[in-house]
């Protein structure tokens, strides 16, 4: 892989700043890091979860979540970042019954202590503006996915192309759905096709396969994963999203606020590994619907 | 014999003749497990008539007042109340009601272990712990919280964390059975328990929001096995007259309406009621119900949420129902205690339902049809702008409709004016007695995780702030006489209001808050006559109950449930430790 060279600069011991300016930088780093936990709203979680932190060494240990359709690539990328920083690569499969979709409540002091307990970073998770409580940060994107409207229909090439009276089953609360239920609000209740809240991409798949929906509107990359296995949703017809626009997520990793170096590090790393195409290269190589993000 | 051993026993023979019924102190105390094996076997007249010693259910009878009939502590005397024993519980969300019957007293803790204590001495009597899944208990927070427990028979009838219902051996807490109502790996789970009638177990579900369409249901089952006899959808589905209430959105999209809370019991009419909560997800942009479209004879009123459901216990057949909410877009459940009270209205006494929904709005039904017949409005509120004084139909302020892409005021927000607390009234002196909240929140909707099943309600983010003008406090009780639907008193405070309220024969109210303080007021003025500061919040529901003619008040403390977290982001400055949940019980001290 070509990560090496670019990862290294990382840790490499540049010239200039010398060892007083090197210790100062430290002791500010140090100090924002204290700042920041103090000002960041603590979760709601047991002492014993508060305190303490797991002795890493040399590890870099990312958490990948069992639901999340891009694990292969998760996997890749989570090497690729440990590699780039000269540590080694720890994986921690999270539990389908780990819940982490309620971003506003207990789900999220649960991946406090996710983040205490077994990983330094979380992966796959989405730029969402304000949608993070104080005490998490993510990481700069590593990849960048899209949704997209799905038919059973292949004389259908675009949305528009879609009946007044059809239906639409978007999961629910996607950026790409509350942009779709935006416009179904500015057009009017019976100007414009219906919209099924689905309870996931898989059911939203599964209803237009059954017919009972005229299109889906996915994430891409649960569209790629079970396209794998499913020859239905493999032949299932995409729609340019016209007149609405194409959504984009980007992705990213989360961590503590309060490990302001490790994410500058991270960050460093992603854009190095961004630069000498090791990312673009591990999206090609799985054939995986995104594209780096510059 | 010697000298010594003579003198002891003539002592102990004059002893006997000293003390009434010639009873002599046992130098051994009747061991806990004695008095469990002494305790009668709960029957339906028990459960309609209870004893005044005991507190048999959530709300201690099945009008659902939550009221005592003990006047030992009253308004002379409470201010020497004093700590008569205290329980350490498992820590986590502390929501829990004990029940008592005959000296024993049960009590649920965190994350499914039920005990049976004295409850007179809090020794333990029993234990049972549950084997929960490691994934559950790893997912923590508020649904390994009950609310509540139920007994009939000798059995003791608890709802668990994983959906099942089991019924313990009330003097041993064996199990008698077990019976899987639902796969909690999907979502389901149970935050509060059962409500026993004739006996028929009634259960409400939650959550339901899991990948799992179609909504919450409330279920009925036999007393003897655990078996299920019939189900109620709180969603309309295809066979329900209603079904064309959700803006064309089919079941398989339709999500929520839990059965927050246990129900009520009318023995008269044979009717129970439940309360329903709100649909998922709370933004109705995003669960398909706004905009609302030209469907002929189709509503967006998104049936049963928000509603009051009248079910035959024996059948499970829904006779009726009044919403209080249509389409319900802020997270405002209607789904709390259900009280029935007779009360004047219009120079006529009618067979009233009132019950109190998250916007602090107080509404009285006629129990026997479901027809609205009056409101009264409590704490400050911009949702809705004026209801029908003849229906009951409310017109909405459209500034405080959240909409994609917006940030808009709603007062109060999503854990309510008032939220499961539970509010109590004494029928001596027709007053109902509310913990409420004054706050609102910019909501802002905004997107989730995506490639992550759905779970909950959220989807936008709730900036919780003070209603405008306001002094700071957040919390406060209320007394409303309900005969006239007037304020008495109201007794406001920085801390928001986490616990229920506990009115008592003595003319006291008991009720506590985030900062740890217990208080008890006096009924008829709101004056604060005791308190005390217990180690963490009064999150839990007050009872009184007494043994060997000796009152006590027992409530349980924790370091808080998910709605008291969500208010206590109004009060930053107010802390609660994070372990230390505690069964407090307090009494008036011997004479002796």
């Amino acid at each position: 892989m070509g990560v090496r060279p670019a990862g290294s600069k990382l840790i490499r011991r540049a010239r200039g700043p010398g060892r007083a300016a090197r210790c100062l930088a430290g002791l500010l780093a140090v100090l924002w890091s204290g700042t920041a936990s103090r000002v960041a709203a603590q979760p709601f979680v047991v002492d014993p979860w508060r305190f303490g932190t797991r002795d890493n060494n040399s590890a870099l240990a990312y958490c990948i979540d069992a639901r999340d359709p891009d694990q292969p690539v998760a996997r890749s990328i989570g090497r690729a970042l440990a590699e780039a920083l000269l540590l080694q690569p720890r994986e921690y499969l999270m539990s389908a019954d780990f819940r982490t979709a309620d971003m506003s409540g207990e789900d999220m002091d649960n991946l406090y202590r996710v983040l205490i307990e077994h990983c330094d970073v979380v992966l796959g998770f989405k730029l969402v503006a304000n949608a993070y409580p104080a005490w998490l940060t993510v990481t700069r994107p590593y990849y960048r996915s899209r949704y997209v409207y799905l038919t059973a229909t292949p004389t259908w090439n675009r949305l528009s192309d879609l009946p007044v009276d059809a239906a639409i089953g978007a999961t629910i609360g996607t950026a790409a759905d509350m942009r779709l239920s935006q416009y179904l609000v500015a057009v009017g209740p019976d100007r414009a096709w219906s919209k099924y809240p689905m309870s996931s991409d898989e059911a939203a798949l599964a209803a237009v396969v059954a017919g009972t929906t005229a299109a889906a509107l996915v994430w891409a990359p649960t569209l790629w994963s079970l396209a794998q296995t499913d020859t239905r949703i493999a032949s299932l017809t995409p729609l340019a999203p016209d007149p609405l626009p194409v959504s984009f997520a980007d992705v990213g990793a989360i961590l503590l606020t309060k490990q302001p170096f490790l994410r500058a590090n991270l960050d460093q790393a992603i854009a190095s590994l961004t630069a000498d195409g090791t990312l673009a290269a591990i999206l090609a190589q799985a054939k995986f619907p995104a594209e780096v993000v510059r | 014999m010697p000298a010594t051993a003579l003198r002891f026993v003539a002592t102990l023979l004059c002893a006997s003749a000293l003390m009434p019924n010639g009873l002599i102190p046992t130098a051994r105390a009747e061991s806990p497990a004695d008095i469990a094996k002494a305790m009668r076997p709960v029957t339906d007249e028990m459960l309609r008539n209870p004893d005044a010693a005991d507190w048999l259910m959530w709300r201690r009878t099945y009008d659902g007042f939550g009221f005592s009939p003990l006047k030992q502590i009253d308004k002379s005397n409470v201010k020497n109340l004093q700590v008569a024993w205290a329980w350490s519980l498992s820590n986590g969300a502390t929501e829990t009601t004990p029940i008592v019957h005959d000296g024993v007293l049960y009590i649920w803790n965190y994350a499914d272990k039920v005990q049976a204590l004295n409850a007179a001495t809090g020794d333990l009597i029993w234990e049972y712990r549950r084997d929960l899944p490691q994934a559950l208990l790893d997912q923590a927070g508020n649904n390994l919280a009950k609310r509540n427990m139920a007994i009939y028979g000798s059995s003791l009838i608890v709802a668990t964390s994983d959906a099942h219902l089991v019924a313990l051996d009330a003097k041993t807490g064996e199990v008698t059975w077990d019976h899987t109502t639902a796969d909690w790996r999907k979502g389901w789970r149970y935050t509060s328990g059962p409500f026993v009638v004739n006996g028929m177990v009634m259960q409400g579900m939650t959550g339901c929001g899991n990948a799992e369409p179609g909504g919450c249901f409330i279920s009925g089952h036999d007393m003897k096995s655990g078996a299920e006899a019939w189900r109620v959808w709180t969603i309309a589905h295809p066979d329900d007259p209603n079904y064309n209430s959700w803006n064309g959105v089919p079941l398989e999209s339709r999500f929520g309406a839990s059965a927050w809370v246990a129900g009520s019991y009318d023995p008269q009419q044979n009717l129970v009621f439940y309360g329903v909560g709100q649909p998922y997800p709370w933004i109705a942009e995003m669960r398909g119900t706004l905009p609302q479209k030209s469907i002929p004879g189709g509503t967006s009123n998104a049936l049963y949420s928000d509603s009051t459901l009248a079910i035959d216990p024996g059948t499970g057949k829904v006779k009726w129902y009044h919403q209080y909410l249509e389409n319900d877009t802020w997270d405002l459940d209607y789904a709390y205690e259900q009280m029935l009270i007779d009360l004047p209205v219009g120079g006529t006494t009618r067979k009233t339902l009132v019950t109190t929904g998250k916007l602090g709005i107080i509404e009285a039904i006629d129990r026997t049809n479901g027809e609205w017949l009056w409101a009264k409005q409590t704490v400050p509120q911009n949702v809705v702008a004026s209801i029908d004084q003849k229906t009951g139909a409310k017109t909405i302020n459209q500034a405080a409709v959240p909409h994609i892409g917006q940030t808009t005021l709603n007062c109060p927000a999503d854990p309510g004016g008032r939220g499961w607390p539970a509010t109590a009234y004494n029928p001596n002196t027709q007053t109902l007695f509310l913990p409420l909240n004054e706050f609102c929140s910019n909501t802002t909707p905004t997107p989730l995780d995506p490639g992550q099943s759905y779970t909950g309600g959220g989807r936008a983010i709730f900036a919780r702030t003070l209603v405008p003008g306001s002094d700071g406090n957040v919390g406060r009780v209320d007394a409303v006489k309900l005969s006239d639907q007037t304020t008495t008193w109201s007794f406001r405070h920085r801390a928001p209001a986490t616990g229920g309220v506990l009115p008592t024969a003595g003319g006291l109210v008991f009720a506590g808050a985030w900062d740890r303080i217990f208080r008890a007021y006096d009924d008829a003025t709101g004056k604060v006559l005791w308190q005390t500061k217990t180690n963490n919040a009064i999150n839990g529901f007050p009872v009184s109950y007494s043994v060997g003619g000796k009152q006590y008040v027992a409530v349980a403390v924790g370091n808080g449930s998910s709605q008291a977290k969500s208010l206590a982001t109004l009060t930053p400055e107010l802390s609660v430790p994070d372990g230390g949940s505690v069964l407090w019980v307090f009494a008036l001290p011997d004479q002796n």
